[in-house]
């Protein structure tokens, strides 16, 4: 009883990140470019949503941002990200205790982080 | 380990403890990092100096190689070599 199934942690932040995707292209700032989350630890990988004029599209891919450059790229321990992504953890705290980093235009992330609502003052 | 190598595009002192630096060759391609300390003597005056370079390689528009967790933001070392 308990036993976790294998690959439960990786579908869970795939989950979190396609619903986050959803809000994504419902809002005003996104454009196009791919935004790559390289992500360590239980239920790591590297994924990328595309974010395109037919809409946004999430894919786990280890090609992730090879073929293209990304427009942004988060980097950290999958479960933190993930607790970010599902509103469990502050954003800001996390970043500042170190938890992860971000690379990119960091312009247009404060943009979609604040308009998604994962920080409450632009970068 | 990972290291991240620019020009010090931005510099934000948050709070007592912490302070964001961009690096990265432009304005719109930068990695966003900490300097953080935990209060104590010699963490504050460490950090300090981090800070103190990050600030002077600015203003002159030096290249940095900032050192830091591959997965985390804070930097641990900066260097900044010879023209």
């Amino acid at each position: 009883m308990g036993k976790k199934k294998r690959g439960a942690g990786r579908l869970t932040f795939q989950d979190s990140l396609i619903r986050a995707s959803e809000r994504l292209a419902k809002s005003k700032a996104v454009r196009p470019g791919d935004i790559v989350f390289r992500l360590a630890g239980e239920g790591g990988g590297s994924f990328v949503v595309e974010c395109g004029e037919q809409g946004v599209r999430v894919a786990e891919t280890a090609a992730a941002g090879a073929d293209r450059a990304p427009v942004i790229e988060v980097i950290g321990e999958a479960r933190i990200v993930e607790a970010i992504l599902t509103g469990q953890k502050d954003a800001r705290e996390q970043f500042l205790t170190g938890r992860f980093r971000v690379r990119g235009d960091l312009r247009y992330l404060s943009e979609i982080a604040l308009e998604l609502g994962y920080i409450k003052e632009p970068l | 380990m990972a290291q991240t190598t620019g020009l010090v595009q931005r510099l934000l002192l948050w709070s007592s403890t912490a302070a964001c630096v961009w690096i990265g060759p432009r304005p719109n391609n930068t990695e966003l990092l900490v300097v953080t300390n935990d209060g104590s003597g010699a963490d504050s005056a460490f950090a300090n100096t981090l800070i103190q370079i990050l600030a002077a390689a600015s203003t002159n528009f030096r290249a940095v190689i900032a050192t830091h967790g591959a997965t985390s933001s804070k930097i641990t070392m900066v260097q900044i070599d010879p023209v």
